[in-house]
């Protein structure tokens, strides 16, 4: 039985249980699957599992975000699909103590791989698209206007191709066999070159990214560790911190403050990068953020539930800062 | 008039027009197709959409409304003076290379903000000192549904120029005076012997054919208010939107703002920067209460705006079926999907 058959048992199996489960089904082309909640047994055939579904379903958890948004009651119970990389989104949220366990049914589900479109738009101009399929290490692309074969390797997320936990760390169930993890060997290595280059370089190429944002705050609202609402300072008015205007410094200044409220809590998901409508490598600055977290506290963000965040913990003496 | 240009010499045209105007086009920034404004050393993309609308052009992202500076006397400090100062924008501008489905973005904008009632300066004196320059849309994509709402792929409505690409060359049409104008830049010549009219034509036919009409919008106002209270149709089609404002920020038709003071030490300016009203914050009152606390509120009242509130009261469709908000969701909330439930 292939995966998605077995979810799909799953789901049905689970259903009685709580008011809806979330999954992924088909978006407006086979390239972008959407979010999709289900409630009733006659909607479980319309889920999908494949190389797209990526959205972090972390997201919908925390309360601040969901009950205030009235989609759901206080005390339902809903079930979800989640990847190796969302179940510590999961995780660091239970440290949080902003989700509680009971609340909600983990559908663990080991995942290969992952296609980022950014990437692949490099490749091929998937407006168009036709079809993709994958065989062996290779994608066969088909569009309006051409056909392709991709290598997998060029055009997966950077996170998939260095996935250290394909599988959930946390789950209620685990759907289908284990997936066997990538080498983590090499994935700062587009840190460690950033951070060869000069000051003055950083800021111009950041400020060059950040010229293009558009201030829509997507980045936010898809990452599961925002969830200070309309409390968030990049639009309170008092403090009066930032200024509304579109002016790249303000912009650059929104994101690096959202990047260091992320310290130590980022498990580099990715959400916000992926959501970015201007393709903004926000990823970028929050994986410099958890590989300086490793270095001086040694610690992963979202990899064990039973470990206080270093950032909510206070030593007198750290090991590696002094 | 009908003129036509060779695709090579697009670049020259932009260029030599920029001495002229303020030129905005697509252009590339980063990884990302964006409408900017036009120097000699961006890349310009005619070919594909771009992820923001043209609506920056007209309605900037931020603009200051005033500049103010208040003054302490030096000799008497219980003394204040306030100096206020406002500009309005006046550049003449050229909106090049937009789909016609943008150009038609700003029916909208006319009607709220240079209709009978109120008439928005900042707005109007730019609207018209600007020129729109379209482009046939040879391949509409799987997101475009322009012909649902009374648009179309070779639209010449609310454009001075219309471009159609024809082998080598863009075959120009013009459609004001405004238009006439920019086709007597020189790198505009005579179409004899070179572009076929009806070879434009077909291409222009076979854009519109390869685009379905997803829904009928007959009625769509009343349907939309008849639903209002069926909170559970609601929620259920908004239950995966994220609440972040990609939709209305990429939209053509989209035009609400905030207003902020932003300065230090008495000194600033007041701004008005875009809002969504997909921002819990919008409509979030100084009391605490909320009118629209929930996101499926939101969400309603951005889809009963334009297809049922703008239709009523200033007789328009606020949507001109450029998918970007479908394009560009984070969780491919389809909007044609949540109006197509509302007429079944």
């Amino acid at each position: 039985m292939d995966r998605l058959d077995i979810l799909k048992e799953k789901v049905k199996e689970i259903l009685p249980e709580v008011d809806f489960v979330i999954g992924y089904s088909k978006g407006f082309d086979i390239l972008h699957p959407s979010p999709y909640f289900v409630s009733e047994e006659r909607q479980i055939r319309n889920l999908i599992w494949d190389e797209f579904c990526i959205n972090n379903f972390a997201n919908y958890l925390p309360p601040p975000k969901r009950v205030p948004n009235g989609l759901f009651k206080q005390d339902e119970k809903i079930g979800l699909v989640v990847k190796g990389c969302d179940s510590r989104s999961i995780i660091q949220l239970l440290q949080e103590e902003i989700i509680f366990r009971d609340t909600f049914i983990i559908l663990g589900m080991p995942c290969e791989m992952k296609i980022d479109l950014k990437k692949l738009r490099e490749k091929i101009d998937i407006d168009y698209i036709q079809s993709f399929n994958v065989s062996g290490d290779k994608a066969e692309v088909k569009t309006l206007l051409e056909k392709k074969t991709i290598n997998l390797d060029e055009i997966l997320y950077d996170k998939c191709l260095y996935c250290k936990y394909p599988n959930p760390l946390i789950y209620d169930y685990l759907i289908g066999d284990k997936v066997n993890p990538r080498s983590r060997e090499g994935f700062y290595k587009d840190v460690d070159e950033f951070e060869m280059i000069s000051n003055e370089e950083k800021i111009s190429c950041w400020e060059k990214e950040f010229d293009r944002c558009i201030r829509c705050y997507a980045c936010r609202e898809a990452c599961p560790n925002c969830y200070c609402q309309y409390q968030c300072i990049a639009q309170t008015r008092r403090p009066h911190w930032i200024s509304q205007s579109t002016e790249t410094i303000d912009k650059k200044f929104f994101q690096m403050f959202r990047a260091f409220h992320n310290a130590g809590r980022c498990t580099d998901c990715g959400e916000c990068d992926r959501v970015c409508p201007v393709g903004i490598p926000i990823s970028k600055i929050m994986k410099k953020l958890t590989k300086e977290v490793l270095r001086l506290f040694n610690y992963e963000a979202g990899v064990d539930e039973k470990l206080i965040p270093p950032l909510m913990t206070y030593k007198r003496e750290e090991d590696n800062i002094g | 008039m009908i003129k036509k240009i060779p695709l090579n010499k697009v670049k020259n045209l932009l260029d030599d027009l920029s001495g002229d105007y303020k030129v905005f086009a697509p252009v590339k920034n980063g990884r990302s197709i964006i409408f900017d404004e036009y120097r000699s050393d961006k890349e310009v993309n005619l070919e594909k959409f771009s992820v923001t609308s043209i609506k920056e052009a007209l309605f900037p992202s931020h603009e200051a409304m005033i500049k103010y500076d208040y003054k302490k006397d030096p000799s008497d400090l219980s003394k204040t003076s306030l100096s206020l100062k406002s500009e309005v924008n006046f550049d003449k501008t050229v909106i090049f290379g937009v789909h016609p489905c943008d150009a038609r973005g700003f029916f909208t904008f006319d009607k709220v903000y240079a209709g009978n009632g109120y008439r928005d300066v900042y707005y109007k004196t730019k609207r018209d000192a600007t020129a729109i320059v379209a482009i046939t849309c040879a391949n509409p994509l799987a997101t475009c549904f322009c012909t649902t709402v009374g648009g179309s792929p070779a639209d010449s409505e609310g454009t001075d120029v219309l471009l159609t690409k024809v082998d080598e060359f863009y075959y120009a049409e013009s459609y004001s005076e405004k238009g006439e104008l920019l086709l007597k830049n020189s790198n505009f010549s005579s179409p004899q012997g070179g572009v076929d009219n009806e070879q434009v034509l077909k291409i222009k036919e076979e854009a519109v054919q390869k685009l379905d009409k997803n829904f009928s919008t007959e009625g769509i106002e009343n349907k939309l208010l008849k639903i209002f209270s069926d909170s559970d149709y609601w929620k259920n089609a908004t239950s995966k939107c994220l609440s972040c404002g990609i939709c209305t920020y990429v939209c053509p038709t989209c035009y609400c703002f905030n207003i902020t003071d932003e300065g230090v030490m008495g000194r600033g300016e007041r701004i008005r920067s875009w809002d969504s009203c997909m921002f819990p914050l919008f409509t979030l009152e100084a009391s605490g209460h909320n009118p629209r606390a929930r996101k499926f509120e939101r969400y309603r009242n951005r889809i009963n705006h334009k297809f049922s509130y703008l239709v009523i009261r200033n007789n328009i469709i606020g949507c001109v079926g450029c998918g970007r908000c479908i394009r560009h969701c984070p969780v491919s909330l389809d909007i044609r999907e949540v109006v197509k439930g509302v007429i079944d």
